[in-house]
């Protein structure tokens, strides 16, 4: 599998990633992830369903997460994701990756 | 690709969360003040609508679904592209052994499975009567033709039975319409003379005119008409369109044809395809050699079909009641004790005919059962030797694989795309397979599957299969490729994806002792086994045919020549016959290089082995005794000594054993020793059951020489030929010659023409061609298990190779340092050496358990030698060790060459 480093992928991968880190401090729901992400990046990413909902099952295709059908507090049915063992391992190289990442760009940017 | 169902469950699921969320979204909008429905609105137009989310979802998921194998292919293309000779070997060894496989499947195929091209085939069946008498399968299904009468008007469960014969006639001559051409086909014709109703009962239709009907054979004396094959029609007639007022010309009687059947229609025998069929009643001028008023001794089948809601049970039982009854009645008022346990002892049977007619399968279906095995063995073989490549392969694929696990690949993924490289293998062996075995079921649809049968009621020898691949054999072409793939796939792709990630990342050579090729020592080793039992087979088989070729057949092999020719379809009788039979050999005898001509009507190595149960003999003073068959054979003076079987005792038969002389037999050891110990033979007296009473008297004692098989003694009695006018219908002359047989063949087919142009010659040959001939299934036999075994050591020498020189590569280092510490290059190699060594030790050792285990099962295709033969076990194990211990010397010399500094260094 390649890794394509162009600007659609890399976006695409930052929105897995968030929604793996989200995903690593409890099992959530669509709305509970994306209302999740909203608030701890102050509004910065807002994700719509346009984009979460391919995320979501892409990475459950790919054995990163696992969505479960929960009953939730108020009594309604709602798909919870959890993070898989292999989705664990994956989010800690991104992790590093990402990190690296940043110093780079860093460096570059001053 | 995942089945089709789960897209519309993902789909199900999606709309589930999708409504979840705009609902969940519509709530918190409530929650903040806004009116239900303006809450619900405003959600779903943050959301940018649901309906193109859910297109491009399912849009993804197609394309990944599409793309995936579509890349898996493409890759695993290039890897076969990148080792060409890896791949090679293993395409071309798989389609060896799946092009056996699909050939012999196409050959059960034709000759089992396929369904004949009649209406609801499965409530047709066919009588078979087992009596205690051993003959040809052949003529177990055949009946008097007033014996299927009564079952006609007796039986009940049928809603009709049909009566059907097939000749084989030379001398048939097509008319044109003008009546003034008129062509005679040179070849023997196939005719089928069947009762009236045997279009009807079968529900075949006509392509042009009409079928028979009951009429066609109930007008007395009977209706010359003919109905032609499609086949026949468009092969020698040209498919001319005025078909129907053409005529057919045989023994001097004008058929008019009335029909052509409907394509693809050959008659209900497999393998022998019917060119014409003409009513039954004209039976007797279709063979006018037959003798006997009309029908009485038309031997037809029988073929019928059930009454609906009749069982094959219920029909059988009333069959069976007739039959008691017919046989009763042929006994007379008072049967012997003999003979009622004879009728005891006989059984009708039904048989299903949804499959056509066809004795071939049970004289070739042990064999076909044998060469399906060692197609199998074949298979399995070329499986494990990939399974091996595959594993040391995939052993040094290690890093790549573990690379693209690394960087994300589920270990499903890698899977996947490990099997879809099988898979491509297999497939591009599974094509080349299917054109290979084209070429051999070409050369073998004709095959002859034994000796030419002088008698016009038995099988003609050839066999033409129509062998064009159909449905089965393309699904089974496809399955096999599959099966194949996963069979030498699944293993390589478990190990490929189960290896530990890191280690395999971290150290790319590492310590690898001989533990890392765990299962492609496995495969070693079944490889091994099973090539024992291929090779021991093919000493097995291939020692059975020497054995039989060298037997001591009782007459001269140099120097006879064998005519096979019909007197009968002359269409002489009697007296007629007799004269014509001598004129034949006094011509002959005249011919230069002739020493003397002789005839029977039996011939000389004929396969079949009939014979009537001892203990129906009538020999006077001795209690009827069981144990042997006799078999009978009319001869004309001097056959002994044309032959070169000397008379033990007593006189040959003379020109004065006449048809007014006393009748006088000579019989053979095995019949003097049976009946009279050690009595003498000479002018003891004996008669043969249903004949006239007047006994025959012994004049002579023949030694014994082999007429049906070359492994059957049958205890033989001989009668001068013009005591019996009647029995040289069919003749095979014998001809003892100064110089080589063959040499001579021409001229006597030249001569043989000028006595009687009329005398058809269906073959000159001689003691060995008519050995090869009636040793036909044994040869093909040894001949397949040969080339298996070939083969099988070729491949098992490329499996050895392979894993002792990955083994080699993978331990260079090691062995560095062993030659660095001293050791010595030559203990080195014998180190490799003894590790692939005990591997082949230990598949030699299963392999001759599994053969003494499964030779049992092929005994009665042995002769001569036991299936527990140490010579051929032994040869079958050292060809192996040697081949072992040259594939596996080879990079182990290579080893013991290694630069210990090199060696070191190359991490």
């Amino acid at each position: 599998v390649k890794q394509d480093k162009s600007a659609a992928t890399l976006l695409k991968g930052t929105v897995d990633l968030l929604i793996l880190r989200t995903l690593e401090l409890e099992p959530r729901h669509g709305v509970g992830i994306a209302d999740r992400v909203y608030e701890t990046t102050a509004g910065a990413f807002a994700i719509g369903p346009g984009s979460l909902f391919p995320a979501l099952h892409r990475m459950e295709d790919r054995g990163l997460i696992r969505g479960d059908w929960r009953e939730t507090d108020e009594g309604r049915r709602a798909k919870f994701y959890v993070l898989t063992a292999a989705g664990r391992r994956h989010l800690d190289r991104e992790k590093q990756a990402w990190a690296r990442t940043v110093v780079a760009m860093q460096q570059v940017l001053g | 690709m995942r089945p089709r169902w789960r897209g519309s469950r993902e789909d199900r699921d999606l709309d589930d969360e999708l409504r979840d969320y705009i609902a969940r979204r519509t709530a918190q909008k409530i929650r903040d003040g806004l009116s239900p429905d303006l809450a619900r609105r405003t959600a779903l137009a943050e959301s940018g609508g649901l309906e193109p989310i859910k297109e491009a979802m399912r849009d993804a998921r197609l394309a990944h679904r599409i793309a995936e194998p579509l890349r898996d292919l493409r890759y695993a293309w290039r890897m076969a592209r990148r080792s060409p000779g890896f791949a090679a070997v293993t395409v071309v060894s798989l389609a060896l052994a799946i092009g056996a496989n699909i050939t012999i499947f196409s050959v059960t195929n034709a000759l089992l499975l396929r369904r004949l091209p009649v209406e609801d085939a499965d409530s047709l069946v066919m009588f078979r009567k087992d009596d205690p008498t051993p003959r040809a399968a052949f003529f177990r299904y055949t009946f008097n033709y007033p014996e299927f009468e009564r079952y006609r008007t007796e039986s009940s469960g049928f809603s009709g039975l049909a009566a059907v014969g097939v000749f084989d006639r030379a001398g048939l001559a097509i008319a044109a319409p003008d009546s003034r051409r008129v062509t005679p086909d040179p070849n023997p014709v196939r005719v089928s003379v069947v009762s009236g109703s045997y279009f009807d009962v079968l529900g075949v239709t006509p392509g042009i005119g009409r079928v028979f009907t009951d009429r066609d054979d109930t007008i007395a004396g009977g209706r010359a008409v003919a109905i032609v094959s499609d086949a026949y029609w468009r092969r020698r007639m040209n498919g001319t369109p005025d078909v129907l007022d053409y005529a057919l010309l045989l023994n001097g009687i004008t058929y008019a044809i009335v029909g052509v059947a409907r394509a693809g229609f050959s008659g209900d025998w497999v393998g022998r395809p019917v060119d014409v069929w003409v009513p039954a009643a004209m039976y007797g001028r279709v063979l006018p050699e037959a003798p006997g008023p009309g029908l009485t001794r038309f031997g037809a089948r029988i073929v019928a079909r059930l009454r609906p809601g009749i069982t094959r049970q219920q029909a059988e039982a009333s069959a069976q009641a007739v039959m008691r009854r017919s046989m009763t009645t042929d006994f007379g008022p008072a049967p012997t004790a003999e003979q009622s346990s004879y009728v005891d002892r006989t059984r009708l049977r039904l048989l299903p005919a949804s499959a056509g007619f066809s004795p071939d399968r049970e004289s070739f279906g042990p064999v076909l059962a044998i060469l399906s095995g060692m197609a199998a063995l074949l298979l399995a073989i070329a499986c494990a030797n990939v399974a091996t490549l595959l594993l040391t392969r995939a052993a040094a694929r290690r890093t790549e694989i573990a690379l693209r696990l690394s960087i994300g690949a589920s270990r499903a993924r890698v899977f996947r795309q490990l099997l879809t490289e099988s898979l491509v293998l297999a497939c591009l062996a599974g094509a080349l397979g299917f054109v290979l075995s084209t070429w051999v079921t070409t050369a073998v649809s004709t095959f002859s599957l034994g000796p030419l049968q002088l008698d016009a009621r038995a099988a003609p020898p050839s066999l033409s299969l129509d062998l064009l691949p159909d449905r089965h054999v393309v699904v089974f072409t496809f399955g096999i490729c599959l099966f194949t793939a996963v069979v030498f796939g699944i293993a390589p792709a478990v190990r490929g994806v189960r290896l530990p990630l890191f280690s395999a990342l971290r150290d790319q050579r590492g310590a690898s002792g001989p533990r890392r090729l765990g299962s492609a020592r496995t495969f070693v080793v079944v490889q091994v086994a099973l090539s024992v039992l291929v090779l021991a087979g093919a000493g097995l088989f291939g020692r059975t045919l020497r054995n039989l070729r060298s037997l001591d057949l009782g007459v001269d092999r140099a120097h006879v020549l064998l005519v096979w020719t019909s007197p009968g379809q002359t269409g002489r009788r009697g007296a007629d016959l007799a004269a014509l039979c001598r004129v034949v050999l006094d011509r002959l005898a005249t011919v230069p290089g002739v020493v003397s001509a002789s005839a029977s009507n039996r011939g000389v190595l004929t396969g079949n082995d009939g014979g009537l149960p001892s203990e129906m003999m009538i020999v006077p003073g001795h209690p009827p005794k069981a144990g042997q068959f006799t078999s009978a054979s009319a001869i004309a003076p001097g056959y002994f000594l044309t032959i070169g079987a000397p008379m033990l005792a007593g006189r040959d038969f003379t020109d004065r054993d006449t048809e007014t002389g006393p009748p006088v037999a000579i019989v053979n050891e095995t019949f003097a020793r049976f009946f009279y110990g050690n009595a003498s033979t000479i002018g003891q007296r004996f008669a043969t059951p249903g004949g006239a009473g007047r006994p025959y008297e012994i004049v002579g004692v023949a030694r014994d020489a082999q007429h049906g098989s070359p492994q059957v003694h049958r205890a033989m009695k001989y009668f001068p030929y013009r005591q019996q006018s009647g029995l040289m219908r069919d003749m095979n002359v014998v001809i003892r010659t100064a110089g080589p047989p063959k040499a001579i063949a021409g001229r006597i087919r030249e001569t043989l023409h000028v006595v009687e142009p009329g005398l058809p010659v269906f073959r000159i040959d001689t003691i060995e061609e008519q050995l090869d001939a009636v040793l036909a299934q044994e040869r093909l036999v040894a001949a397949i298990a040969t080339a298996a075994g070939l083969l099988v050591t070729a491949l098992a020498c490329i499996g050895l190779y392979g894993v002792v020189a990955y083994s080699v590569s993978q331990r260079t280092n090691e062995i560095g340092i062993r030659l660095t510490l001293g050791a010595r290059p030559s203990a080195v190699a014998a180190m490799m050496l003894r590790e692939s060594l005990t591997l082949v030790g230990i598949g030699m050792a299963i392999g001759i358990a599994l053969t003494l285990a499964s030779a049992r099962l092929v005994v009665n295709r042995l002769f001569g030698v036991s299936p527990a033969d140490v010579p051929t076990l032994a040869a079958a194990a050292v060809l192996l060790g040697a081949v072992a211990l040259a594939a596996a010397g080879l990079p182990a010399r290579r080893a013991s060459r290694v630069d210990p500094m090199t060696a070191l260094r190359c991490d």
